[in-house]
């Protein structure tokens, strides 16, 4: 018997998954770990997060 | 994962006296048999209330919660459900109290968490639900078997996934219109209709040029650097003066375009001087009021005669009195036409003074501070005063005598002329002075040109950072398409599996059920383009979906069932009880076997408590299932609520007491059943065969006809000794007087005695004592065979039976 409801065990594999998907930023791919590490994997969570991490260089 | 061990209810809809289920202490199944309004289901809402906190079925519309207590319940009584469990740390207890709200209390440490997981457990399956999800749309099968296996947060992640991608999306595109903005802005500061790179950096090198840069531009730092070294050669200050300039010129032009702002002055000091020169008008205009009152009080009906009214003399040459006041009041009003056209002559002058006021005003404060207006100025601010001055005076008021100075006029004549000589050459001069310093038409293509590389520097900044801005958020978004892609394919295979291995069960309990029929191969498929799940089994050698379309309703209500057991399976994690309420109606006595079957193998790790009404059905699962627990209902009275049969020892006390109470009738009936009872499982312990009967017939066995039947089955067996027995024909004898006795034959006066009646349970007790061992105390059907004959004996040797 599985102590564990399969739907989050899933998806707990499939979050630990992300690192080795291709196509996939690195970058994005810590940003949904860490969020569902928190509980927090919403989109506005996601939106806010990715935005944040825009730090783009600037040319000058 | 537990199992129950006693299920206590009181008070609780038909459970009214405490009655109750004691799976002992090996928490073994059971089987329960009422017949239909005695209390069954009222267990099973007890289990459900207790773990839920309501009863499903109860949830209508004018359906409060009053209908979960007993109705003869009074308000002090508290209703309880109590559920002891294996693990006796998970034992707990709600109690409904008049406020009908269930309050749970926990018995155990770990009562309230096991609570709350079996909860969302599989435990109950209700007749009325066994085709229920077979029913169900494909979205709403997803959805109703989604929070058992928790599959919903993978809905719920995909949901956030896409909603997510979508506004990255949108991200996208608001950026990439922000940028062609930019790149508009770009083409038509270089004149061109589109936007090209090269073509904006070659017509920026071009602009420099012009500017005397002589390098080529061809990146933002270039630009920079050209535009720091060019911006010395203009001076954006000098524009600024030329603008002062101006505008002070425009203020003098107002005093040149004015006309004497003294005229309205002069008529208005003529027309008063004239007007307070006439004192006797001035009277006149003050006696008018008299007069008109005087004039009043000779036309009024106050006089007699010729008497006044006021000092009561006679007076004579009243009419020529009254023509005297008519004349005079002409004047006077002759006066009061004078003097309205002298107050407006001074509206008119007060009007023009206050404007001509502010225009000298707005000069000073313009021109002040520039060297071509200070002769202006000087004058200027002379002639505001002496307006003040003017202002003031003619505010005065009209009076006999009083006359206005016109100095003020002789030296505003003085400043008026200066004025008019002053300003046109002070215009003149601010002329020239902007003249010289204006910008010339080379500076001022300088400045454009300056003024255009500095906003294609600003639009090109602006679009660098937008496009790298735009990369990132392109990277953002494909990677996050590329996760929601990746996502949808792991649910889907992660629900594939978990639906295979519910259909992996669901075939194998089917095919336990329905083995050589012609439907196989059941599978529950997930249908990602509906969000939805849906049967499909192979029927006539294809494939069906939905099986309704082949299903008969008795072969949906098996694939019901099939689904409740093969997902209880594997999913509960707590709950190892399942409680199955009056499941069979559907089932024909064949598939019931198969039912029995399907439940004793294949779930025999399992506690099973089965509620039903059907005799048959009941019977099956007490021969195939010995190791189960028996209850029977035996009665439902609004007083006392569930009756549950009682133990041959508790049912023999109660007897005794209607007859110690002198209630023969109550007593006789009880020994009736009693006998019954005894008789009927001496029978099913030695397999006596009876004549097959129809249906419920076959229950109803009178103890007359299971002795006689039970005496055949002794009669061959030489070695048992209790067969020549004389409590044979004893009891045979005194059988009757149950039956005298019991309700059956009312309108017969009860012709036995407590004493005949307590005879005949002696005989009884001595005829089951036959099949016995009164040394060893085995019974006849537990003796082991006798190695050396085909005979069974009992340990001591003291009985036999062959």
């Amino acid at each position: 018997m599985p102590n564990e409801p399969p739907g989050p065990k899933y998806l707990r594999e499939f979050i630990e998954s992300l690192s080795s998907l291709n196509g996939v930023d690195a970058r994005v791919a810590q940003i949904l770990r860490d969020l569902y590490e928190k509980s927090a994997l919403r989109s506005p969570d996601i939106v806010a997060a990715l935005r944040a991490a825009r730090d783009y260089p600037t040319r000058s | 994962m537990t199992r129950i061990r006693l299920l206590d209810v009181a008070g609780f809809r038909g459970i009214r006296l405490p009655a109750p289920l004691d799976f002992t202490t090996g928490c073994r199944s059971m089987v329960v048999y009422g017949a239909n309004g005695q209390g069954k289901s009222s267990y099973v809402d007890a289990l459900e209330c207790y773990f839920t906190g309501k009863i499903g079925h109860l949830e209508k519309e004018n359906v409060s919660r009053a209908a979960y207590r007993h109705r003869a319940h009074g308000s002090a009584e508290v209703a309880w459900v109590r559920v002891e469990f294996a693990d006796a740390a998970s034992n707990g207890k709600i109690t409904i109290d008049e406020s009908r709200r269930p309050i749970f209390e926990a018995s155990g440490s770990s009562a309230e968490s096991f609570r709350e997981q079996a909860r969302h457990e599989l435990i109950i399956l209700r007749h009325r639900d066994l085709s229920r999800f077979v029913d169900l749309t494909k979205r709403e099968k997803l959805s109703d078997l989604a929070s058992l296996i928790g599959v919903e947060v993978l809905d719920r992640t995909r949901t956030e996934l896409r909603t997510a991608a979508r506004q990255l999306d949108t991200d996208l595109s608001s950026h990439t219109q922000l940028i062609r903005d930019r790149h508009d802005a770009v083409a038509r500061l270089v004149d061109a209709t589109e936007f090209e790179l090269d073509h904006a950096w070659g017509a920026i090198t071009e602009r420099a040029s012009s500017l005397g840069w002589t390098e080529e531009i061809r990146d933002l730092s270039a630009l920079r650097a050209a535009l720091a070294d060019i911006h010395v050669l203009v001076d954006p200050g000098r524009d600024e003066r030329v603008k002062v300039l101006d505008e002070a010129r425009r203020v003098v032009e107002q005093i040149v375009q004015l006309p004497d702002p003294t005229q309205e002055t002069r008529i208005f000091v003529a027309a008063f001087s004239h007007l307070a020169a006439d004192a006797k008008a001035l009277q006149d205009l003050a006696l008018a009021g008299l007069w008109e009152a005087g004039l009043g009080i000779l036309h009024s009906t106050w006089w007699e005669g010729e008497r006044c009214p006021l000092c009561r003399q006679t007076v004579t040459g009243r009419a020529e009195f009254e023509q005297g006041l008519d004349a005079s009041l002409a004047t006077a009003a002759e006066v009061r036409r004078r003097r309205d056209e002298v107050e407006s002559s001074r509206d008119q002058a007060r009007r023009t003074l206050r404007s001509t006021q502010d225009t000298l005003e707005r000069v000073v404060r313009v021109a002040q501070g520039l060297g071509e207006c200070d002769a202006l100025v000087v004058v200027v601010s002379s002639a505001r005063d002496v307006l003040k001055e003017m202002l003031t005076a003619v505010e005065a008021p009209i009076e006999p005598g009083r006359s206005l100075s016109s100095e003020f006029l002789r030296t505003w004549d003085s400043l008026w002329s200066q004025l008019l000589v002053t300003s046109p050459s002070t215009i003149e001069a601010l002329t020239v002075a902007m003249s010289q310093i204006a910008v010339s038409d080379e500076e001022r293509r300088r400045q454009e040109n300056y003024r255009v590389l500095s906003a294609l520097e600003s639009e090109l900044a602006r679009l660098d950072s937008l496009t790298d801005e735009q990369r990132i958020i392109d990277t953002q978004a494909r990677s996050l398409r590329r996760v929601l892609r990746e996502f949808e394919q792991h649910e889907r295979r992660s629900i594939t599996s978990i639906l295979d291995q519910i259909s992996d069960n669901v075939t194998g309990y089917y095919q336990t059920l329905h083995g050589g029929e012609r439907y196989a191969n059941v599978r529950l498929e997930f249908l990602p383009d509906d969000r939805g799940l849906e049967f499909s089994l192979e029927a006539f050698g294809e494939r069906v979906s939905p099986p309704r379309l082949v299903l008969s309703e008795s072969h949906l209500n098996s694939l019901g069932l099939c689904l409740f057991l093969a997902a209880a399976r594997a999913f509960n994690s707590e709950a190892r009880f399942l409680v199955l309420d009056d499941i069979v109606n559907s089932f024909d006595a064949e598939h019931r076997s198969q039912l029995a079957n399907l439940l004793i193998r294949e779930f025999a790790d399992y506690q099973v408590v089965t509620f039903t009404h059907d005799p048959i059905w009941f019977d099956i699962l007490r021969r195939m299932a010995p190791a189960w627990e028996v209850r029977r209902i035996v009665g439902w009275s609004y007083e006392r609520g569930v009756q549950m049969q009682l133990g041959i020892e508790e049912e023999r006390a109660r007897i005794e007491r209607f007859l110690d109470g002198g209630e023969e009738e109550i007593g006789g009936n009880l020994t009736r059943q009693y006998t019954e009872r005894r008789l009927k499982h001496l029978c099913t312990q030695l397999r006596v065969l009876l004549p097959f009967k129809e249906g419920y017939e076959n229950e109803r066995r009178a103890p007359d006809e299971l002795l006689r039947y039970l005496r055949q089955h002794v009669d061959g067996r030489n070695q048992f000794s209790g067969r020549g027995h004389s409590v044979w024909q004893e009891f045979g004898a005194c059988n009757f007087i149950a039956n005298l006795a019991s309700h059956d034959q009312p309108d017969v006066p009860i012709p036995v005695s407590a004493g005949d009646i307590r005879f005949a349970l002696e005989k009884l007790d001595e005829l089951v004592g036959l099949f016995k061992c009164q040394s060893c105390k085995k019974w006849v059907w537990k003796l082991r065979p006798d190695p050396s004959g085909p005979e069974s004996q009992c340990e001591c040797g003291d009985l036999r039976f062959r």
